[in-house]
């Protein structure tokens, strides 16, 4: 639903704001920045290639190739990738997760348990069912929010100057262990 | 000491104007001081602050990077209100990589720095201007430019430095001048002092002439004693040379008194002489007039032997006229012919005189006693006058003795031969002896022993050209003895014992 509205919406708001980028553009733009974020303390060995993968053929994918073309992340060329199944995602640096796959979104987010890869979503409830950054809007600004649980059990980090921006960091299940 | 009004600064004194000189070059001093501390300062603190500011730019620069790059201004403007703590930041802003402002920070309603280009080889540029500092910074993620980082800074420290710099160096400067005064106090005491001194003993001497004035060398040091030795003693040479010329004046004087008084004696001389030629020559002549008159009345009656009295006052009067010329004529020419000397033997001048004399007068019994060898380096003619009147004279006033006695000779002394003629006439007055040989005076009466009275003149002049000296000893009817020298002054003690 909200997509749906968002580039009507920011369409609406293009001549107000300084923004020119249309919303699947700005999210991509954040899917491509993540990736400068996430800090790999044993570093990213065996990293070859920075992928980022769509699942679901969602219209950002293709916003996200004009942007990532012949950019690198890590030192390493970044590559856009299209999956239909989250579990063939799994070597996947960054996960974008569309809303057409709302429906079997616990199931999309199992299949990546155990993985490396940084999940990110416009759902709703995406952070609640176990998802890591989670688009959404601000003063009709695209924001974000971060769940730190899931991150704990990969191999990254992600920069304090990315939790710094965002709209809220969860990190209650860390705070409980801790207590 | 002062300064005085019309002199200006030429009138100045030394110690003024050193107390001066001492505070300038301090004041001076310390200017250049304060200017190059000031402005080591000024660099200094600005270099510093440049560099602060340039961490604290990067610092929020890389700490800006996720809010630009996710576009969260909110999170921008808190990182910029950090600068807040720095007070010296007066303004800041941030602009995206499309050099649109994306946040800002201002201090007190500053004005927020405009962006400025920065150069492409750089990633931080300072822009200074006097207590104002503007940095620029890239803010660079990843290899890339995402904005820029402005920040504006004003040092106020460094505005209050300089003040504070200035009052230390306005007390420093008093202090200075306050050791500048007592400087030149003590300067004034040790140098200007001697030299004030100086310089009124010099006025004083010039402008009242006094060469014996000194100056007191014992005041100054150094350089300043040798110049008042120096001028005291020029000051002790021109007192000298003015002494000397004084007693030069003096003498010069001396001599024109004494030139004048024989001046005047010789004019009294010739006066005496005109009236005693009026006078005297009056007398012959007057005889011979009334003779020559008698004779022509008594022509015709009387014989010539009645005449004969009368031709021989005649005679008489015609010699004593006669004599006198003679010796009016050796009394000037003791004074005007030229002397020459040859050896004379006086003795038998004086014995050949005698005999002439005995000759003359017949009838008179004289013992005459020459002693032989009077010998002496004299002009012979005027010797020859000398001796004359001498003996003549000791003929006359012996006129009255019988027999009558003459004695001429000589004595050796020291220095030169002493001369005399000694008679046993009337002698004179010892008191009177001063009289004897000034012209024209006699001791005795005319009619008793006739006489022109410039014989003895006469003989006063001749040995005075000599270089001798005539002199007399007498006593009233018991003799006289004239002494003359010719070469020396009279010998003290001499005395020839009455034989």
């Amino acid at each position: 639903m909200l997509a749906v509205l968002l580039p009507g919406c920011l369409g609406a708001s293009l001549s107000g704001t300084e923004e020119h980028a249309s919303d699947n553009e700005v999210k991509s733009a954040y899917l491509f920045k993540f990736g400068e974020f996430v800090e790999y303390p044993q570093g990213p060995s065996g990293l070859k290639t920075f992928d980022i993968c769509v699942l679901d053929g969602d219209p950002i994918a293709s916003d996200l190739q004009k942007i990532t073309l012949n950019e690198r992340v890590h030192d390493v060329p970044v590559r856009v990738l299209r999956f239909d199944h989250a579990g063939d995602a799994r070597d996947c640096a960054v996960v974008y997760i569309g809303e057409s796959e709302s429906r079997r979104l616990d199931k999309d987010l199992a299949a990546l348990e155990g993985s490396n890869a940084l999940t990110v979503s416009d759902q709703p409830q995406f952070l609640e069912h176990g998802g890591m950054i989670q688009f959404l809007l601000e003063n009709q600004r695209i924001r974000f929010a971060v769940n730190l649980e899931p991150v704990e059990h990969t191999n990254f980090h992600l920069s304090s100057q990315l939790l710094k921006v965002a709209v809220s960091v969860n990190t209650k299940p860390r705070q409980e262990e801790k207590r | 000491m002062t300064p005085t009004s019309s002199g200006m600064g030429r009138r100045r004194s030394i110690a003024t104007t050193l107390t001066l000189m001492n505070a300038l070059v301090s004041g001076i001093a310390l200017l250049l001081v304060y200017v190059s501390f000031l402005t080591y300062d000024l660099i200094f603190f600005r270099q510093a602050a440049v560099q602060n500011l340039t961490a604290e730019a990067k610092i929020i620069g890389s700490n800006s990077v996720s809010a630009i790059l996710f576009d969260d201004r909110t999170s921008a403007t808190t990182t910029l209100s950090a600068l807040a703590n720095s007070s010296d930041v007066t303004a800041a802003a941030i602009y995206t990589d499309r050099d649109e402002p994306f946040a800002q920070y201002s201090a007190n309603g500053a004005v927020v720095p405009d962006r400025r280009p920065l150069p492409a080889n750089r990633e931080v540029e300072s822009w200074t201007s006097g207590t104002d500092i503007l940095i620029g910074s890239r803010i660079v993620f990843q290899g890339k430019t995402v904005g820029t980082f402005f920040v504006q800074a004003h040092l106020r420290n460094l505005r209050r430095q300089a003040l504070r710099f200035a009052a230390i160096a306005a007390g420093i400067l008093a202090f200075c001048l306050v050791i500048a005064l007592m400087v030149g106090g003590i300067f004034r005491r040790i140098l200007a002092r001697p030299i004030v001194a100086f310089a009124q003993t010099a006025r004083m001497v010039s402008r009242y002439r006094d060469y014996s004035l000194r100056f007191d060398s014992e005041q100054g040091y150094g350089e300043l004693s040798e110049l008042t030795e120096a001028f005291n003693e020029m000051l002790a040479d021109i007192h000298e040379r003015d002494a000397a010329l004084e007693r030069a004046k003096a003498e010069l004087e001396h001599t024109v008194e004494e030139r004048t008084a024989q001046l005047q004696a010789a004019n009294r001389e010739l006066e005496a002489f005109s009236y005693t030629v009026a006078h005297d020559l009056r007398g012959p002549l007057q005889t011979i007039i009334n003779v020559c008159y008698l004779l022509g009345q008594e022509e015709q009656q009387a014989t010539l032997a009645d005449k004969s009295p009368m031709l021989v006052q005649l005679r008489s009067s015609v010699t004593a006229m006669s004599q006198m010329i003679d010796d009016l004529l050796n009394l000037s020419r003791s004074t005007s012919a030229p002397l020459h000397l040859t050896e004379t033997d006086l003795s038998v001048m004086a014995a050949a005189i005698l005999k002439n004399l005995a000759e003359s007068d017949p009838n008179r019994r004289v013992e005459t006693w020459v002693h032989p060898n009077c010998n002496a380096n004299a002009d012979p003619g005027l010797m020859e006058i000398t001796l004359q009147n001498l003996l003549r004279n000791a003929w006359k006033f012996t006129g009255r003795r019988n027999p009558a006695r003459i004695e001429f000779g000589c004595l050796r002394t020291e220095t030169d031969v002493v001369f005399f003629v000694r008679d046993n006439g009337a002698g004179f007055d010892q008191r009177m002896v001063d009289r004897l040989f000034k012209p024209f005076q006699r001791l005795h009466a005319a009619s008793d022993y006739p006489g022109t009275g410039i014989g003895l003149t006469t003989v006063h002049r001749i040995v005075g050209r000599h270089g001798g000296e005539v002199w007399a000893e007498g006593e009233i009817e018991k003799g006289a003895t004239l002494y003359f020298t010719l070469h020396a002054p009279r010998p003290a003690g001499v005395h020839v014992p009455r034989t």
